[in-house]
């Protein structure tokens, strides 16, 4: 049975899911394969790593899906499944980060090159260093440099574009907590990128 | 106003008034509903708000007159209202209302957090619109401004990333084996768990244990109104009872086995038990609790297994 679910809403399919219809898992995975992964993708910066959780996300959120409350998007929801996975990830072992953009004390560009091409997160394949070179830009360097916080904050807002409620609610924190978030985060990414 | 406090705590400030005014069309956060608080009880601060109410009042009437310069202009075309008609002597009162009402320049330069909320659509419409006054008038702001903007700009420029091909596949594969092994583990709970898991569960089973503590109760409660019978007599009685089925049991078992030596021990066992009360007692006791340890089993096995994870293939 193909039926065409690409005019289907997201609170629609969740139900279409519910009654077992895998056709509608599998739309709302293409629907949020990429922006969940992206995401999580920016907060780990580790390919390999960034798949696995993102299947956790998708898994954890399909096996509750009977659990959806309608009231809210199903954006927000698998995002704040996504979000707890990742921070609880990050939390627990403390990724190093430094190979994207050079070492912290390196204050030349030149020194920053060089030093970004020698030190390598540990456990780091060659294949996943030129992975994360999708991540080395200027922006996503100043990106990766903001504390976790900081950094969902942007990426929902600006990448993913949710509104602050949307944010406040993925992130279980205030909509004051998330405005003042922002607004830190986006000082010091101007403040980065000026540096740079 | 020489102090920034009254006995009603602190005044509120310019933006405490503003966000007032604004929630006003809006839900009420904390910081709204204290400042309306301290606002019912300082005639100061009503009087300042009456000020921003007919500010606001001229913003909305700004749309009818017409820009006279370059300033108007630029006001009203950052402003995006449907202009028509404005007329100068309009267009400047509110500023210097403005100016009269905070005490410093009209053109007092926005902070950080104002530009960015407004570079990023997050003022509400009427801070929005006072914010974006300031910003026409003023070059420093309008750079600021810019910067926001761009910053902005190139994060919602950013690719989002596709994950490895065959993700979606790996999804829905890994999904099944865990849906399977959910439902696994689940009948396998169902064999073997024995508590009640629900408060339904609990009151059935609880019932269960006390219908022996009950019927026994009632016969102690019966016998005591018969005189005739001593407590004594009664467990004299009750004894031999215990003691011909016991035998009888353990005759009929022998009869039913032959004379293999397992049933020779096992006659053997009855007999001891018989002799010696103490074990008697212990092995009723064992009895009584198998039976409602089954009982219970049994009771756990007759609702819908609750584990079962749904995965339809269609
Ligand atoms: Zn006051
Ligand atoms: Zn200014």
């Amino acid at each position: 049975m193909s039926l065409n679910y690409q005019s289907v809403e997201d609170a629609e399919l969740v139900t279409l899911a519910a009654e077992g219809r895998e056709s509608a898992y599998r739309e709302l995975l293409s629907r949020y394969e990429r922006p969940v992964f992206s995401l999580i993708y920016r907060m780990v910066r580790n390919r390999t790593l960034a798949e696995d959780l993102a299947q956790e996300a998708f898994i954890r959120t399909f096996n509750a899906i009977d659990t959806y409350n309608p009231q809210y998007k199903f954006s927000s929801w698998i995002f704040k499944i996504a979000n707890n996975l990742t921070i609880d990830h990050l939390r627990k072992r403390r990724v190093p980060t430094v190979s994207m953009h050079g070492a912290p004390d390196a204050v030349t560009a030149e020194a920053q090159a060089r030093t970004s091409l020698v030190v390598r997160s540990p456990g780091e394949s060659p294949e996943e260093y030129v992975q994360n070179r999708e991540l080395a830009g200027q922006i996503e360097a100043a990106i990766g440099e903001l504390r976790d916080e900081y950094r969902v904050v942007v990426l929902l807002r600006h990448i993913e574009g949710h509104t602050y409620d949307e944010i406040a609610r993925i992130m279980d924190i205030p909509l004051g907590t998330v405005k003042t978030y922002l607004h830190r985060a986006r000082a010091e990414l101007k403040l980065r990128l000026a540096e740079a | 106003m020489n102090s920034d406090r009254s006995s009603y705590g602190r005044h509120l400030d310019d933006d405490a008034i503003q966000g007032l005014l604004d929630a006003a069309e809006g839900r009420a956060d904390a910081e709204t509903r204290s400042a309306r608080r301290h606002l019912a009880d300082c005639p100061a601060c009503q009087g300042r708000v009456d000020a921003w109410r007919e500010v606001f009042g001229e913003l909305g009437r700004l749309r009818r007159f017409s820009p006279p310069g370059r300033f108007a202009e630029r006001v009203l075309s950052e402003i995006d209202l449907p202009g028509e008609a404005s007329s100068s002597s309009r267009a400047w009162s509110w500023v210097r209302l403005r100016r009269w009402l905070t005490g410093r320049a009209a053109d007092a330069h926005l902070s950080g957090r104002r530009l960015q909320a407004l570079a990023d659509g997050a003022l509400p419409r009427k801070r929005a619109i006072l914010a974006k006054a300031h910003v026409a008038t003023c070059g420093d702001c309008e750079t600021r401004l810019a910067g926001w903007r761009r910053l902005i700009a190139t994060l919602e420029a950013l690719p989002s990333f596709a994950p490895a091909a065959g993700f979606a596949e790996r999804v829905m594969a890994r999904w099944r084996e865990v849906a399977e092994e959910a439902t696994g583990r689940g009948q396998a709970a169902q064999r073997w768990r024995l508590l009640p898991r629900s408060p339904r569960g609990w009151v059935l089973a609880g019932t269960l244990t006390s219908m022996p503590v009950a019927a026994f109760a009632a016969v102690a409660a019966f016998l005591s109104t018969v005189p005739q019978l001593t407590t004594g007599g009664l467990v004299t009685y009750l004894w031999w009872q215990a003691r011909d089925a016991l035998s009888a049991f353990g005759s009929s078992l022998l009869a039913a086995v032959m004379q293999s030596g397992a049933a020779f021990r096992a006659y053997s066992l009855a007999e001891y038990l018989i002799a010696s009360p103490t074990t008697a007692v212990a092995a009723a006791a064992g009895f009584t609790t198998l039976m409602l340890s089954s009982i219970w089993v049994l009771h756990r096995n007759i609702g819908f297994p609750r584990f079962a994870l749904r995965h339809v293939y269609n």
